[in-house]
């Protein structure tokens, strides 16, 4: 977070946002993650970047939508964007005597994030799980506690292509081999359901540009293989058949849900472009809505996601638009089609001088056309169309007519880009230099050795390292650092079965330099085992210039580099990255901190059976390593 | 005709017309830039799902990223990966932990996709005592497996390694070019190994033209110009005192660019 926050404020200072070839574009780790923040499976937003509710006992629309929303800027609608999704949603039932039924809306009662999911299944607080299309035995850090999460639950729905390893842990689990688990004590239902790739089902990939793309359906997926949206729909379907009659009003929320789509074909697949449609959102009249500046907050109209208003202008899919480059401009307008309102470069009135003229010839988007006394240019502009560049809002203004005609940061609260940021982070306004959880060096620019806001989970499987001023931390002496191959797909579901990727990544490796291979005596080619307080892994050992020895702070950091793709099932196996990683977490987006840890290595393979376990402890033994050992607030010198 | 050594030292560069082919078209070329290619192998999984070559193997070669190895009957697309010691250390005051690196202080990662270069004088085609192999209307050389006997004599004729022999099969496989038949290729947009490139480091165009000006020349890395099966001269590539290696069909030309 740190990271991403400075390198905003540093194109913010360039100069570089708004413009072509500028701006944020993170590099994310599978196809459509932006659409799934966008529409969203995070715990804590609803479509559209709306904040989920708190289980505030007194808070009503009303209340809610003061609190979220802001004076100046779009966020201003937020309340004809929350009642337009409220309507999409609950349709005839939603109304304004009712609230438009935000009542039925889930409530956040802390934080929910994945891994503190995990935490919960451990504590027995979450008795059932959903595993679609990720694999977080093998891709979330501190795999065992994924597993021993997934352990105590009451049951487990794996949707995936394969057979990945949280779907068969509880057979052929590490926990299985070294005894720790035993299958016939495992309380768990599993059920696995195989899943249709993107080629056997139509819908939209929303990638980091904010580009919807649509995709059809090729072919039929194979024997049971299904769609998600098939699952959804019909595991939605089912629920409400059973519950049809119910006098629970704990059940209004599912009975009254515009739960509708048609289907087709020999197994009812649910028509996605009907989902894109309602997404898309309508007028009174049932008529596809084009822009998110024509929803109100009176009922009359419904959509799924307010930035995604428009996709589906005309009634016409404008994500499926496949207009040749030849045959149209520089900017491609009519390639998909992006959020919002088909603009290309968000914020692109900053491209733009105060006087509403290109800052650059070379890099104009979009100008002020005083003959036309209107904004136009290559990309759609980013601004109200018609607001001139030295336009000052009345003092009662609110909303998006609250700002200027230099606001050219829409979103924001004051319209301006922010290079200190007083709201929204859970730490400070600006970004920080902190050490990593378990990081080998003193932090040199403050006091503070870690982020005093991280999270840290602490538990018996999840052991932190000394700080760096302890002798102890000696045991640990190396930096790991692990990333992804270009043969292979996260944690392996997509590739590990594939035998043309298989063979070209065919085997788990450590990559280590000439210099650490001799301290070690690790062999090219021969086995290494790699040990950190939460496990221990073994894997080929690779030994190579290009993961060179560190110089930091007057000693020598040596590297070890390890790819997390593997796991113990599919084509191509072997252990798992993510064994070694401890659960330290981001306070903003929860993320898990797996790029850098400590560890050692040392040559051959790793113990086997219970052995395993005992290799581990005995590491801990040696490092001190308690309950409290890293999960200081305040650990400076 | 290719027999005759004289036709390895043609002066006008034009080894289609001293193949026989002297109202050729425009000479067509596949263009692999080492200095853009990343890497990432879609050539080789592309070609393999293309031509239903089989998966040969889980093998980690220790080769830098390079588990493939080498050309061969089961691998028509090789991308290597070489790990080239710097020859220049950092500047003073670099980063140290460049400088901590190996002997030279750090690498350089060079990826080349290598590919049957469709020789206007192919070796492999003039032993070939079946006619198994022979070179299709669009200029490339392809084995027959309904003809081919498996004798074997073509793979030590090759000079670059490109046609082996399938073990459990006992005939030889090598690359088609994957224009075998295709009606796509009568229209001569690029054939399928010059698209899923996403940095563009393999590019279809004409020989002569933009970067392909002046690779109409050969000198394969280690390879003796005596044995070079091309057919052209022997120069460097131009302007750079560098040498490059292509290998010339009547229409078709495989450069690759060895400029470091």
């Amino acid at each position: 977070m740190q990271y991403i926050r400075a390198a905003s404020v540093l194109q913010l200072l360039l100069g570089n946002i708004g413009r072509p070839g500028g701006g944020i574009l993170a590099l994310r780790g599978h196809a459509s993650i932006q659409g799934s923040t966008d529409i969203p499976t995070l715990y804590n937003l609803l479509p559209g970047y709306i904040p989920m509710p708190h289980a505030h006992p007194e808070e009503d629309l009303d209340k809610f939508v003061a609190g979220s929303s802001t004076d100046k800027g779009y966020w201003g609608n937020m309340r004809s964007y929350l009642v337009s999704l409220l309507k999409a949603w609950w349709g005839d039932a939603a109304t304004a005597q009712n609230d438009f039924c935000f009542g039925y809306l889930p409530r956040l009662t802390g934080s929910h994030s994945t891994y503190e999911t995990v935490q919960a299944q451990m504590e027995g607080q979450v008795k059932g799980y959903f595993v679609v299309g990720e694999n977080p035995a093998v891709g979330s850090a501190n795999a065992k506690m994924q597993r021993l999460g997934m352990a105590a639950l009451d049951w487990l729905v794996v949707r995936d292509f394969s057979l990945i390893e949280s779907a068969t842990w509880w057979k052929d689990g590490p926990e299985i081999e070294s005894g720790e688990l035993t299958t016939g004590d495992i309380g768990t239902e599993v059920f696995f359901f195989p899943a249709a790739a993107h080629t056997e089902k139509s819908g939209s990939f929303t990638n980091t540009q904010r580009m919807l793309q649509w995709h059809h359906q090729a072919v039929d997926p194979p024997g049971d293989a299904r769609s998600e949206l098939w699952f959804y729909y019909h595991f939605g379907r089912i629920i409400r058949q059973k519950l049809a009659g119910s006098g629970d009003p704990m059940d209004r929320p599912l009975l009254d849900l515009t739960w509708d789509y048609p289907t087709a074909g020999p197994v009812a697949e649910p028509d996605a472009d009907a989902v894109l449609a309602e997404i898309n959102g309508r007028n009174a009249k049932g008529e596809p809505l084009a822009s998110y500046e024509q929803l109100s907050d009176d009922g009359s109209t419904a959509c799924g996601c307010w930035i995604y208003c428009g996709v589906y202008t005309d009634g016409v899919n404008q994500a499926a638009r496949r207009t040749s480059a030849k045959e149209q401009s520089w900017v491609a307008p009519e390639w998909g089609w992006a959020w919002p309102a088909n603009r290309r470069i968000i914020y692109n009135r900053a491209s733009a001088d105060p006087d509403g003229q290109p800052w650059s010839p070379r890099k104009a988007l979009v100008w002020w056309d005083a003959e036309q006394e209107k904004w136009v240019g290559h990309d759609i502009p980013d601004f109200t169309a018609s607001k001139p560049p030295w336009h000052q809002p009345p003092d009662d203004a609110t909303a998006d007519e609250a700002l200027s005609g230099t606001d050219a940061f829409i979103m924001q609260a004051d319209g301006k880009g922010w290079l200190y940021a007083p709201a929204g982070l859970t730490d400070g306004p600006l970004p920080a230099h902190y050490e990593l959880q378990d990081s080998p060096f003193p932090n040199l620019l403050y006091p503070q050795q870690r982020n005093p806001v991280r999270q840290v989970l602490p538990g018996e499987h999840n052991r932190y390292h000394p700080s760096p001023s302890e002798p102890e931390s000696a045991v640990l002496p190396y930096a790991i650092t692990t990333y992804r191959l270009t043969e292979h797909h996260t944690a392996g579901g997509m590739s590990r079965w594939l035998p043309y990727l298989a063979e070209l990544q065919p085997e788990m490796f450590c990559e280590v330099s000439p210099a650490l291979a001799a301290e070690r005596s690790l062999e090219h080619l021969g086995w290494a085992t790699i040990i950190t307080a939460r496990g221990v892994i073994e894997a080929r050992v690779l030994v190579t210039d290009r993961i060179p020895p560190l110089r930091i702070q007057g000693r020598t950091l040596h590297q070890i580099g390890l790819p997390y793709h593997w796991g113990p099932n599919g084509y191509t196996r072997g252990d798992a990255a993510n064994e070694l990683a401890a659960i330290a977490l981001d306070p903003n987006s929860h993320i898990q901190e797996v790029k850098a840890l400590s560890g050692d290595i040392r040559p051959g393979r790793r113990p086997r059976g219970a052995a395993r376990a005992e290799l581990v402890a005995e590491y801990q033994r040696r490092a001190g390593i308690t309950p409290q050992t890293g999960t200081e607030v305040r650990d400076g010198r | 005709m290719a027999g005759d050594p004289r036709l390895l030292l043609e002066a006008d560069g034009d080894p289609a017309s001293a193949s026989g082919y002297p109202e050729h078209p425009p000479r067509m070329g596949f263009f692999t830039d080492t200095s853009v290619c990343i890497g990432c192998k879609a050539c080789e999984v592309a070609c393999k799902e293309w031509n239903h070559v089989p998966e040969d193997g889980l093998n980690l070669t220790g080769m830098s990223y390079d588990n493939t190895g080498g050309l061969g009957a089961d691998t028509w697309r090789h991308v290597a990966f070489i790990e080239q010691p710097l020859r220049v250390g950092p500047p003073d005051g670099a980063h140290d932990g460049a400088a901590a690196g190996g002997a030279g202080g750090g690498v350089r990662w060079l990826m080349s996709s290598d590919v049957c270069k469709h020789c206007t004088h192919a070796a492999c085609l003039d032993v070939c005592p079946t006619g198994a192999l022979f070179r299709t209307e669009f200029g490339t050389v392809v084995v027959q497996e309904d003809i081919c006997n498996g004798c074997g004599y073509c793979v030590p004729a090759c000079p670059y390694g490109v046609i082996d022999q399938r073990k459990d099969d006992g005939r030889v496989w090598k690359c088609t070019c994957a224009t075998t038949g295709s009606a796509r290729a009568r229209s001569r947009p690029a054939p399928r190994p010059a698209r899923p490139t996403p940095s563009s480091s393999a590019r279809w165009m004409s020989c002569g033209n933009g970067p392909m000006r002046g690779w109409t020349s050969c000198t394969a890395p280690g390879l003796p110009t005596h044995v070079c099966t091309a057919g052209t001269r022997t120069t460097g590539w131009a302007g750079t005192g560098r040498s490059s290696c292509c290998s010339t069909s009547p229409m078709y030309t495989v450069c690759r660019r060895t400029r470091w």
